[in-house]
């Protein structure tokens, strides 16, 4: 039987599975199938040779719930607020993302104005019901959504944080009046104060509701009318996994659900080889995604933003992107001086050597005409070596620079921006680049790897075997994990640890009926509990671990020097003599899975085999460099660059002055070499 | 193996004559960059008031050792274009004297600092010996130790009514504290844990600066490191000039007004002449009023900024704003006006009322030099108060203290686009953020009962202004103190190229048990008891273009959308909607539209032009209300 990964991306759907009983493993990857995306799950299955009965998991990562937010292609939904709050999710922050650009436009709120409904009850902030509710009142509103034939709404009070019988009562009332109208709660949703991230994420949760019930209905009986009988899960934005039952409860936990399974490839190569600390990159087409994995597990963020001002505030692996990738477009700004994006070709007329009438130079046109891309896109297409240099000529006209030296300097922009921006992950995580190794991934990712790490002093990096298919290998490694948090708001000195006590004991059997929902067993199941804390008087949080067991007055010490040590590894400060306080608990449930078995140990023996020749050009020399057939490489081959090492999605590019090794599972450990 | 390519050539970038690396140049121009990136989070996630932590309202800049600024990222508007002023100060008190460790900081604003509540740290940085750079933050403090609990008071009349006076002093000296002195500065403040914490906040982020700026200038050696230095200032350099020749040269005039001077005197004149000659502007505000007798008046460093910031957004937004760009704009005040106050008048609010006057006075003349390049006005801040009290929720009894941005109002729309929503001030141009109410709620004993945006509040034109919002505050625990530090109640936000003016706005507290509503001029001091209700209402932005030029469909958008009312569609835009359908009515919005143009529309590049023109107290004020200027 098998456990397939998929991962289906805005151009292509990858799949990676293994076989249980005899450890094969094989990839696949086919074009993402736009009008119903759960047929290019099936035909990704036929190219890999699986039948859907042969199936025992199925974890699935897609990019459709994110795709819906941003070009806002939901059915229309409804909120209904506090009076005197309906412009909450409008007004944000107010902050302008730049500050002296006199024509930009905010995003589009996700809430028509007309569609945000108010009522007249109101908590105060002490739980005190200062206006009731009105149960007339309600009905009207419910009444009139129902009219409009909308079909998800977003139920959000000011305070509902502290006591949610407001909004429950507003959902009853709703569902009496509008049995098929989806409902979001923002008490349910997010279980903490700050209300723009609370109605943020209720409103994404409610504009999902519809679209994700479609989307896994189709998937899944696409898939059962084809003999699968299977379990189905989806990837989760915290790096986890969850049934699809629960996902279609809960869409906006699914927004960086594509990307997580790469965290996930990245989470599951810190377990398996010595590196334990690992920034996690991902290049492909149009985009370059950054994270971190800290001793085994990938970083959370709680603030998260969609969009400009769009937050959605649940745990989510801390996923940073920019417009960096293959179709990157090279350009000269008024001053004269080159830039590289975040303009992008796209696949659509592409890099101007796919010949599809793109004349823009890009990073892909650069590696090209450096002879570091294969010619034929591993056997896709057949490129064009004039247009990109036509290209590259083109600009380097406007520097005076020669073409070679013009293509050079694109993917030395290039990696620059990119590696600013994990430097920019890493202040922004209080972590130290000189512990750890960068890993890549994605299509173009491992071309560019050893540039970005000399651009950040970062000497290894590790190419994992799939990298081509790194979300999707990611995919079957993954545990269930569930996010659980309560809001408890007191000074550590003053803590009622007999409620805390409770508060951690209700979360932790919810979050372990969650997993039995999933076929846990208790032996699988692992409760690992933390606090969002801060000084007194402080007013961002930082995520505390909390022990296990009983916590009692006597244990405060312990709580306040995690926190101390929690906010020097985020912050680079601590204040030991200052009052700490918690503002929120939590707790985060996950059930072990099933995890590919580590194979091949390296041989030291092992040599390279047949390899092909090409020519390259590096720091202004051209080169006659080795090719080397990735998938023929044994453990324990080491290659010196400059060479090419050629897998079946990617290709890795070792320039001068550097090694690899093939390590155990066949991952390339790459290292760059002291040049002065 | 290797075989040689083409030998690489080296590009004359820049017009000092030094060869440089164009690819070099990149990386170095994008490090600094990030550096000043790293600088301000550094001091956002770790401050501990709301006004720097959550609001943002501070900055983070990079200079080098003449202090010519090298990079800013992402700041407040009014801090960035006159830090290098302040710096040069330190630099010149100091000289001779500065050592690697040392951390200089001012608030003096007569040292070249903007007002009494931006602290300013420095530290200089040495690499092989050498001073190379400086890091350097202001942020604005939540105290300064005033006879009144605000780091903006209104009614200071001089430098020792504001509070503790700090003229650049060495807080750190050769990398060691001197903790007499941080002793006394603290002894002289309020919420001093707070502002120790904010303090704490500051250094950090200088000290995140001179690590990175160290470890760049080893990348590359010091020589190398002030040979691309130099080349980042020609290169923004190049590019600003060339920017500004695109402007016609001329001298264009602006005038505007600020509502009161804090001390009962109403609508005090500023007045700008923007001179253009081929690559330079220089602004002169000459013939403005004399200096007023309370705290609005601007600082040297703030007339500085005032002057520029308008150039800094008329510019191609992606051209480095740094000392290459900043040499093409020279400003210049008569000495004792109210744009350039002289020892010992109160400068306190200069960053708020006279910079955004300063700057709409250049705004307005810019209007008529490059039209399509400048925005309507955008709103004061007569809504913004500081509130503090005694929190008595808990057994025991604590001072509060809150500046509560929530109100804000809202950006001027420009040729192209709608006024973004809540801009708040033309000195931070959007760079400041609003409280949560759940934490606002839960911190200080207060209810917010409204915060919601206000329709017709903007000004009309073919784009819209963007709108302002009402706020609604209760106190929650005995009586709360509102002081009023803002302008613009009087005096709205401009129309241009035919776009009206926005609303105007204010505030006013209302009785719960008698209704009678006391009105605040946009200045003073005022008393919200426990059965009295604070009411703000923020003006929109204004207008630019024909209002009757705009497309009816997106008119009804903004009807449908509660932007605009129907009555004012109709009056304004001329646009006719069928209230049983809600769709526009061709026939009769062409009939309503050439009626209204053949009755005249404004042939002015900007609007108002006579001082007062707010009509909003107007048609708020009921028979029996009250209406207090400057209370104190």
């Amino acid at each position: 039987m098998w456990h397939v990964g998929i991962d289906v991306g805005g151009t292509f759907t990858d799949l990676f599975a293994l076989n249980g009983e005899t450890e094969e493993t094989v990839s696949a990857k086919v074009l993402t199938t736009a009008e119903d995306r759960s047929i290019g799950v099936l035909e990704a299955l036929d190219s890999a040779n699986i039948r859907p009965a042969d199936i025992r998991v199925l974890v699935h990562g897609t990019t459709t719930a994110t795709n819906a937010l941003v070009e806002r292609s939901y059915p229309p939904i409804a909120m209904i607020t506090t009076e005197g709050f309906r412009d909450v999710i409008e007004i944000g922050r107010q902050r302008r993302q730049h500050l002296f650009d006199l024509r930009q436009k905010r995003p589009e709120p996700m809430v028509a104005r007309r569609l945000r409904f108010t009522l007249a009850c109101r908590l105060a902030a002490s739980g005190e019901d200062i206006r009731p509710f009105d149960a007339e009142e309600a009905a009207g509103a419910a009444r009139r959504i129902k009219q409009l034939g909308i079909e998800s709404a977003a139920i959000c009070f000011i305070n509902s944080y502290l006591d949610s019988s407001h909004e429950t009562q507003m959902r009853d009332i709703l569902r009496a009046h509008h049995p098929d109208c989806h409902i979001a709660l923002s008490c349910e949703t997010v279980k903490k104060f700050r209300e723009h991230g609370r109605f943020s994420t209720t409103v994404i949760r409610a504009a999902l509701l519809p679209v994700m019930t479609r989307y896994f209905s189709r998937l899944r009986d696409g898939l059962k009318s084809n003999g699968f009988a299977g379990s189905l899960l989806a990837i989760k934005s915290n790096g986890g996994m969850m049934g699809v039952d629960l996902a279609i409860e809960r869409p906006e936990e699914l927004v960086e659900s594509g990307p997580a399974g790469g965290v996930a490839y990245a989470r599951y190569l810190s377990q398996t080889t010595e590196f334990s600390n690992i920034i996690h990159t991902d290049m492909g087409g149009t985009t370059f995604d950054a994270s971190i994995v800290d001793q085994g597990e990938g970083l959370i963020t709680h603030d998260y933003q969609l969009e400009w001002e769009i937050p959605i505030s649940i745990p989510m692996l801390d996923i940073r992107s920019v417009g960096a990738g293959g179709g990157s477009i090279a350009w000269i700004d008024s001053g004269g001086s080159l830039r590289v994006g975040p303009q992008s070709a796209g696949s659509d007329p592409g890099p101007a050597c796919y010949g599809l009438g793109g004349e823009a130079a890009t990073v892909t046109d650069a590696n090209f005409v450096l002879g570091r891309l294969d010619g034929t896109l591993g056997g896709k297409m057949t490129l064009d070596a004039e247009a990109s240099m036509r290209a590259v000529t083109n600009i380097g006209e406007q520097l005076g620079l020669a073409p070679l030296e013009t293509a050079e300097a694109i993917i030395l922009i290039t990696c620059e921006s990119m590696a600013q921006a994990i430097k920019l992950l890493l202040t922004d995580r209080g972590r130290d680049p000189r512990d750890f190794v960068l890993a890549s991934s994605g299509g173009a990712g491992p071309m560019h790897a050893c540039f970005i790490a000399r651009a950040m002093s970062i000497p290894r990096i590790i190419v994992p075997s799939h990298a081509g298919v790194a979300s999707a290998c990611g995919a079957i490694s993954m545990d269930i994990r569930h996010d659980l948090e309560a809001f408890y708001y007191a000074p550590l000195t003053d803590a009622d640890f007999a409620h805390l006590n409770r508060l951690y004991a209700g979360l932790e059997s919810e979050g372990r009926n969650l997993l039995s929902l999933d076929g846990i067993g208790e032996d699988k199941m692992t409760v690992v509990r933390h606090a969002q804390m801060r000084y007194v008087g402080q007013l961002w949080e930082v995520l505390t671990p909390i022990r296990d067991g009983e916590l009692s007055a006597a244990g405060a010490q312990e709580i306040a020097d995690a926190f101390h040590a929690a906010h020097d590894a985020e912050h680079g400060v601590k204040s030991p003599t200052f009052p700490v306080e918690l503002v929120s608990i939590g707790l985060t449930a996950s059930g072990e899975f099933m995890r590919p078995a580590s194979s091949a140990a390296p041989d030291s023996a092992a040599k390279a085999g047949e390899t092909s020749t090409r020519s390259v050009y590096f720091s202004g020399l051209w080169h006659e460099i080795d090719i080397h057939a990735g998938e023929e490489l044994q453990a324990g081959v080491t290659i010196t660059g400059p060479a090419i090492i050629d897998y079946q999605h990617s290709e890795t590019v070792l320039p001068p002055a550097t090694h690899a090794t093939i390590g155990a599972d066949r991952n390339l450990i790459i290292t760059l070499d002291e040049t002065d | 193996m290797a075989k040689p390519g083409p030998k690489p050539r080296k590009s004359a970038a820049g017009k000092s004559g030094n060869s440089l690396d164009p690819i070099t140049f990149s990386v170095i121009l994008n490090r600094f960059n990030t550096i000043a990136d790293e600088m301000t989070l550094t001091m956002e996630k770790t401050a501990w008031t709301s006004i720097i932590a959550l609001a943002r309202d501070f900055s983070c800049a990079i200079y080098d050792a003449k202090a010519r600024q090298i990079c800013m990222m992402d700041a407040l508007p009014v801090h960035t274009n006159s830090m290098h002023v302040v710096l040069r100060e330190i630099a010149r008190v100091f000289e001779g004297n500065i050592h690697d460790g040392d951390v200089i900081v001012c608030n003096h604003a007569y040292s070249g600092n903007t007002h009494v509540g931006d602290f300013v740290t420095a530290c200089p940085i040495f690499h092989d010996g050498k001073h190379m750079f400086w890091s350097m933050t202001k942020g604005h403090q939540l105290d300064c130790g005033a006879f009144i609990p605000t780091s903006t008071p209104a009614a200071a009349q001089n430098v020792w009514q504001e509070g503790l006076q700090l003229p650049p002093i060495k807080f750190y000296e050769k990398g060691k504290r001197r903790e007499d002195v941080v002793r006394m500065y603290l002894a002289n403040m309020r919420w001093q844990e707070w502002l120790y914490g904010d303090f704490m906040a500051q250094l950090g982020s200088i000290w995140t600066g001179r690590r990175r700026l160290v470890e760049l200038a080893e990348t590359y050696g010091n020589d190398e490191m002030e040979k691309y230095v130099e080349g980042i200032f020609d290169y923004a350099d190049m590019r600003m000039a060339s920017e500004i020749r695109t402007m016609p040269d001329g001298d264009y005039d602006g005038v505007s007004w600020l509502d009161t001077d804090g001390q009962g005197g109403t609508n005090i004149e500023v007045r700008a002449r923007v001179s253009i000659r081929d690559d330079k502007v220089h602004i002169n505000f000459a013939g403005s009023a004399p200096q007023t007798p309370g705290a609005n008046n601007s600082s040297f460093g703030v007339m500085q900024a005032a002057a520029g910031i308008p150039i800094m957004c008329a510019i191609d937004p992606s051209i480095p704003h740094n000392d290459g760009c900043l040499r093409h704009i020279s400003a210049e005040a008569p000495e004792g006006s109210v744009c350039n106050a002289q020892y010992p008048a109160s400068t306190a609010l200069a960053t708020i009322g006279p910079d955004d006057t300063m700057q709409d006075a250049v705004w307005k003349a810019l209007a008529k030099a490059v039209p399509e390049r400048v925005i309507g006005g955008n709103g004061r801040i007569p809504n913004v108060p500081f509130f503090s009290g005694t929190d008595s929720r808990e057994a025991e009894d604590r001072e509060w203290g809150c500046m509560f941005f929530n109100g804000a109002t809202a950006g001027g729309a420009s040729s192209s686009t709608d006024g973004w929503p809540l801009i708040m001030t033309s000195a931070g141009m959007g760079g400041l953020k609003i409280l949560s109410v759940e934490m606002s709620e839960m911190l200080y004993p207060m209810r917010i009962d409204r915060q919601e945006i206000n329709t017709d509040s903007m000004g009309h034109g073919k784009y819209h202004g963007g709108p302002g919002v009402n706020i609604q505050i209760s106190p929650t625990s005995g009586a709360m103190e509102c002081n009023l530090f803002g302008d613009g109640q009087l005096n709205p936000p401009f129309g241009v190229m035919g776009g009206t003016q926005g609303m105007g706005g204010g505030s006013y507290k209302e009785s719960l048990t008698t209704g009678k509503r006391t009105y605040c001029s946009s200045k003073g001091r005022i008393i919200i008891a426990e059965d009295e209700v604070w009411v703000g209402e923020s003006s929109g932005g204004g207008g630019y273009g024909i209002a009757l030029s705009r497309d009816p469909e997106l008119v009804l958008g903004s009807v449908l959308e509660g932007l605009l009312s129907v009555a004012c569609a109709k009056r304004v835009y001329g646009v006719v909607i069928d209230a049983a359908t809600m769709t526009v009515d061709p026939k009769k919005t062409k009939a309503l539209r050439k009626k209204l143009r053949a009755a005249g529309v404004s042939r002015h590049v900007t609007v108002p032009n006579v001082p007062g023109a707010a009509d909003w107290a107007q048609r708020r004020l009921r028979p029996g209300d009250e209406f207090l200027i400057d209370p104190q």
